[in-house]
């Protein structure tokens, strides 16, 4: 196969070969990063090392963001299996007909995640080992799309469990003999060929599971008649219908659109999974400011308040949060080639090749800014054998005390969360974070990270001073608690917090002796001053330690644009104003801003006519403005071009000017049809390019008029 | 509120507009707001026009503008476009298109700065990463984007697996095209046993297999214009959102239309492909539940699982500035509504398009080739069948003489409605002589129908067959009148 040709109007499909080395056919990952902007100063491997970097740290982030998911999902996951599994054991006796268990599930946010969950327990996915029984079921799964009417609900729903040929081959009987698809006998004669076959006992007869996704997508019609055919075989099918809904559980969707007497048909189980603002909080304190756990890079303010806001504003799913965290992690390794040292320092070898000597120049420039700055002279060539492995060892001292650093820093928001609640259970407002009008706890974690909560820590420093005796024993019984519970690593680190705490849980007169002497007070008082600069201590900005913007994004911006653009103002601003789009390479047209109208394209010229009408458009019109701008546009480039040339040859010109005037006027003569013709093709072309880009409304009211769409504005 | 930094900002530039100010600015007090809303005004109203626009505080966001103009009545010339300009033939179109380009002196071109050599290479590789990364990219902006896509298509996708390359904006494009070129373009596609050809089936197909473990190339789909109109209703959303998630299935796709975002949820634009299994996350203990460790022989009930739905789109800006001249190419030239992408496919627009064999529409010439190389008799049954249309083209245009344009309007979109029954058709050419029966008929036709120069449709309920000659009122009188002479 060759290289078809991409330009042929007549295929609208084309394959082009694949052009690779032929005999690998592995697995991907070796694409590489793109290309730093900062190319001059990477290593000449760098992307690959940079890569590497980068998957570590974000699979350990994506690791520990969807274990949490994982923790939270799991009891309401195994509730609904245990339903499941149970669902045909207690049926109540005596009803006119059975009912069909129905369970829904209300998850707003987390539809496919929690559903993998719950599949990966009720699916039976090793069916074809003997032990499969002690499975519980079978699960299909519907669509909306598929289920547009009745048959074709009723054919998924039945194809989603008979067509897994390899639980039961396939037999393929004559057409006239065997059942149609959509009939549910037909499922009714899978299942008791499913249980003859492997000889189950009537006591753990699979679950037969439909999962509805996107329950409100379905149309009630189609479900109401699934619903009642279904219920007339219960006592032979055992069915569980799971619905996936996404409106709030009460009131619940299910009880406004469908009548009672599809209702009744039912068994209902309501579940509710977690969701919202609080499920976001908890996910992110306890990925990037959880004393136990250490990512490799902490995500900075700016990126927390894009996380937060697009959760307000847009989407709430947690696949929206990993997706962020996700291009976060991208951006920050792609932008900057020190990102390679994230979690280990390339070996002398490779650091002494020539290649790298722009990376240890500006790798040495950064240490030596922020460090002491002594023999300033020195630059790359200074550096041999002997002071790279200084450079190394300083850059590994950078990553160990940027490490202590986060981490003392998550510590002391464990702190300051604690005394916050620990006030609040006293009833004090203390810093007011749950009030309505108060900061939520990621405001809070964004004012750690830029170095803005000193007002705070002042503040309940003074509030623990004025605490009394007992409040303070249960405080600092709390704080103890904490220091102890922490992973031995940091406890060991902070040992002179807990000797101090120690010791002011000793200096606490005992609660039976009254408190006159004042002594409470007084360890209350150095206890608050303590904790006071302590906290200070320990929630220093990240950004004062050396090399910070390898582990720590700070406040570079996070790329909204690459999930919630402007694809509108985009366009306007491309039909507007297309030399901004252009290659800044020409210094001229950088300096004179504005153009006039007749140097735009075609297309530019129309669209400005268009901002300047009114609501509806006259073709003719807008074909005469049009024109006119034509106009002005071939006689300002035939005045330039003859300003140049008689500009750089005049000498020469003037001696056959009329003769070229005469021909030039003969030339203009024929010339006018053309001329015609062509401002009507370029017409054609713009205005229909406008069409196509969804700018005129073709409403057929008038002749020959087209209606505007957009009102922007162009100034 | 006014403004008045700006006033002397404007009259900076202009030379005699400080004078005209001062009038306007008490004019504008006085007059209605719909005096400036007069289009097509003279060279001087019309600055005048764009002066009181700066200053009047109404016209200042996209809102008020839409609000100011929805409240006032637009008052346009009555000239009407398709009277007063004849359309422009195709090979004029072309010829008039090439000496624009051609035209010395010329606008110097712009070019974008996303074509350039150093920040496409960039940029590609940049695709490629978030390609690999699950992402699947979608591109935005201005400009027609077919050029620089599939330059990354052959450059980029191909040395690093399939590659399949859509012109969803092509008029015969359809879904179904697209998922058998991907059968095709993929060898170790198992084939289809007899199990359903539907698009739905081929879809699942090519998921089951691309998502099953084990080492394979992956498929990179480049999607130029999924906003057109054959990608935009729920069944093929929902196929492609089924392909977009599947493990090693990449897609690029561009979009023009200022709307498109509208076309999918937010969910769908969230969603994730399910996470490669990663090296730690195995180790992890719960590791198993979030992708089913797959054994290698359990590549059924793997695929079985759940598969996702959604796009996991990543938004870039690819404004290219590049013409859309070849998206446009199968467009009608002469129409006013061609271009327009949205609503229903019309088909009788296609099937004159198609009728000629290729992408271009019939033409005068085309015509006239045709006509001269059949039979007398044939001949004779065009102008019938011509005449008869001409005069029921002109009658309808008379019947509606307020209506002209949007009759015009109405032709050019379907001319089958001018078109005329068989049976009529049939007892005409006998009374003219020309057929004396219906073989002798057909077999006269059969010659147009080939050449696509006589184009037929069952009928709406009771007329049976129509036929009609795929040509506007101008070409196909143009046309007759040089048959005339020459006969």
């Amino acid at each position: 196969m060759t290289v078809p040709n991409l330009d042929d109007p007549n295929q609208a499909v084309f394959c082009i070969p694949f052009a690779g080395k032929t005999d690998e056919e592995e697995e991907d990952s070796h694409v590489p990063l793109p290309r730093s902007i900062h190319r001059e100063r990477d290593l000449l491997d760098g992307e690959k090392l940079r890569i590497d970097a980068y998957m570590e740290a974000w699979s350990k982030c994506l690791d520990r963001v969807k274990s949490l998911i994982y923790a939270l999902h799991a009891p309401i996951a195994a509730d609904i299996v245990q339903e499941v599994s149970t669902s045909y054991d207690s049926v109540l006796s005596g009803l006119p007909y059975p009912e069909l268990p129905v369970i829904s599930v209300t998850n707003p946010t987390s539809a496919s995640t929690f559903l993998d969950q719950v599949t990966a327990h009720t699916n039976s996915s090793e069916l074809d080992n003997e032990e499969l029984f002690d499975t519980t079921a079978f699960t299909t799964h519907l669509y909306p799309t598929d289920c547009v009417n009745l048959t074709s609900a009723m054919k998924a729903m039945i194809g989603g469990f008979v067509a897994r040929s390899h639980i039961l081959q396939e037999v393929k009987g004559r057409p006239a003999t065997s059942l149609v698809n959509y009939d549910i006998e037909m499922l009714l004669a899978w299942y008791t060929a499913v249980r003859d076959t492997y000889d189950i006992k009537d006591a753990c007869k699979p679950k037969l599971v439909v999962l509805l996704h996107d329950f409100e997508q379905l149309d009630p019609l189609v479900i109401q008649d699934v619903f009642s055919i279904c219920s007339l075989y219960v006592s032979r099918l055992p069915l569980v219908f799971i619905l996936a809904l996404s409106s709030p559980a009460s009131p619940s969707y299910l009880h406004t659109t469908y009548p009672r007497s599809t209702i009744a048909l039912l068994r209902v189980r309501n579940y509710n999974v977690p969701s919202g603002a609080q499920l976001l909080e908890e996910l992110v304190q306890k990925t990037f400011f959880d004393p136990e756990f250490e990512p490799d890079v902490v995500i900075g303010p700016s990126v927390l308040t894009f996380i937060k806001d697009y959760h307000d504003r847009h989407d709430s799913s947690l696949d929206a949060m990993i997706k962020i965290l996700h291009l976060a992690h991208l951006k920050h390794f792609s932008a900057e080639p020190l990102t390679l040292l994230v979690n280990t320092t390339p070996s002398a070898d490779i650091l002494l090749e020539r290649s790298a000597f722009p990376f240890i120049d500006a790798l040495f420039t950064r240490l030596q800014a922020s460090g002491e700055r002594h023999d300033t002279s020195s630059n790359a060539s200074g550096w041999s054998e002997q002071t790279l492995p200084t450079l190394i060892a300083s850059v590994n001292n950078a990553r160990g005390s940027f490490r202590a650093r986060a981490r003392r820093l998550r510590t002391g928001f464990g702190i300051l969360k604690l005394v916050q609640k620990f006030m609040e259970q006293q009833g004090y407002k203390g810093l007011g974070w749950n009030l309505p009008g108060g900061a939520g706890i990621l405001d809070v974690m964004n004012d750690v990270l830029l170095g803005k909560i000193g007002q705070d820590v002042k503040f309940l420093g003074t509030m623990v001073k004025k605490l009394r005796g007992a409040q303070l024993g249960a405080l600092l019984e709390i704080l103890h608690t904490y220091f102890n519970s922490l992973p031995s690593r940091i406890r060991s680190s902070e040992e002179e917090a807990r000797t101090k705490l120690v010791f002011s849980i000793n200096a606490l007169p005992h609660e039976t002796v009254d408190d006159t002497s004042g002594i409470a007070s007084q360890v209350a008082a150095s206890f608050g001053e303590w904790l006071v600069e302590y906290l200070n201590g320990v929630l220093a900005p990240l950004e004062d330690a050396t090399l910070w913007d390898i582990w720590y994004t700070g406040l570079s911006p996070f790329p909204a644009d690459l999930i919630n653009p402007s694809v509108r103002a985009s366009i306007v601003a491309g039909l507007l104003e297309p030399h901004k789009f252009a290659e800044a390479s020409d210094e001229e047209d950088n300096e004179r801003t504005s153009l006039a109208l007749w140097e735009l394209p075609d297309t530019s010229i129309l669209f400005r006519r268009y901002l300047d009408s009114g609501k509806m458009i006259n073709l003719y019109d807008w074909f005469e403005s049009f024109q006119l701008e034509l106009e002005t546009q071939r006689k300002a480039l035939k005045q330039r071009l003859v300003q140049r040339t008689s500009g750089s040859h005049s000498p020469t010109k003037r001696g056959r000017k009329g003769k070229a005037k005469a021909a030039e006027e003969a030339d203009e003569e024929d010339d006018l049809d053309k001329w015609k013709l062509e401002v009507q093709a370029r017409f054609m072309r713009a205005m229909q390019e406008l069409d196509y880009l969804g700018f005129i409304k073709h409403t057929g009211r008038k002749a020959d008029h087209v209606q505007r769409v957009v009102y922007d504005i162009h100034d | 509120m006014r403004r008045f930094g700006d006033d002397q900002d404007m009259s900076s530039d202009g030379d005699e507009v400080i004078e005209e100010t001062e009038e306007e600015l008490e004019e504008e007090e006085e007059s209605g707001p719909e005096d400036f809303l007069t289009t097509t005004p003279s060279r001087g109203k019309r600055r005048r026009a764009a002066e009181e626009d700066n200053h009047n505080i109404i016209v200042q966001t996209a809102f008020d503008a839409y609000f100011t103009h929805a409240t006032t009545r637009s008052r346009t010339s009555a000239s009407v476009f398709s009277s007063l300009v004849p359309p422009l033939a195709a090979e004029e179109y072309a010829e008039a298109i090439a000496s624009a380009s051609k035209r010395q002196p010329s606008l110097p071109p712009i070019q974008a700065s996303v074509l350039s050599e150093s920040t496409r290479d960039l940029l590609f590789s940049r695709f490629m990463r978030e390609l690999s990364e699950g992402f699947n990219l979608l591109m935005y902006g201005f400009g027609s984007k077919r050029r620089i896509l599939n330059d990354f298509a052959s450059t980029y996708c191909a040395k690093a697996g399939h590659v399949v390359v859509a012109n969803a904006f092509h008029p015969d494009f359809s879904l179904k095209d697209l998922l058998s070129s991907i059968e095709r373009a993929v060898p170790a596609l198992p084939a289809a046993e007899g199990q359903g050809h539907t698009p739905e089936a081929q879809a699942r197909r090519i998921h089951d297999f691309f998502a099953a473990p084990g080492p394979k190339r992956h498929l990179y789909l480049i999607i130029h214009n999924i906003d057109s109109a054959p990608l935009r209703t729920a069944r093929a959303k929902s196929l492609l959102a089924l392909l977009a998630l599947t493990p090693r299935i990449h897609i690029v796709a561009s979009i023009d239309h200022i709307n498109a975002p509208l076309l999918w949820s937010t969910s769908e634009c969230a969603a994730r492909k399910p996470d490669p299994p990663l090296s730690s996350s195995l180790s992890h203990s719960h590791a198993h539940s979030h992708s089913p460790s797959p054994s290698p022989d359990d590549t059924h009930t793997h695929t079985r699982g759940e598969p996702r739905r959604g796009f996991a789109w990543l938004w870039h800006d690819l404004t290219t500035l590049e013409p859309y001249d070849f998206e446009l190419a199968y467009v009608d030239r002469t129409s006013i509504s061609g271009a327009h992408g949205g609503g229903p496919r019309k088909k009788a627009d296609l099937s004159a398009l198609q009728g000629a064999g290729g992408a271009a529409a019939m033409t005068e010439t085309a015509a006239l080739h045709i006509l001269a190389s059949v039979t007398q008799k044939a001949q004779k049954l065009f102008v019938l069948i011509g005449s008869t249309q001409l005069a029921s083209i002109e009658d309808s245009g008379a019947g509606a003489a307020a209506g002209v344009g949007e009759r015009e309007r109405e032709r050019e979109r379907d001319l089958q409605q001018f078109g005329m029954g068989y049976d009529t058709l049939f007892t005409q050419a006998r009374d003219n002589f020309i057929a004396t029966n219906d073989t002798a008929l057909r077999s006269l036709l059969g010659e147009f129908r080939d050449h696509g120069l006589v184009v037929s449709e069952q009928g709406t309920a009771g007329v049976g067959e129509v036929l009609w000659i795929p040509l506007r009122k101008e070409r196909l009188a143009s046309v007759l009148s040089s048959l005339k002479v020459d006969g």
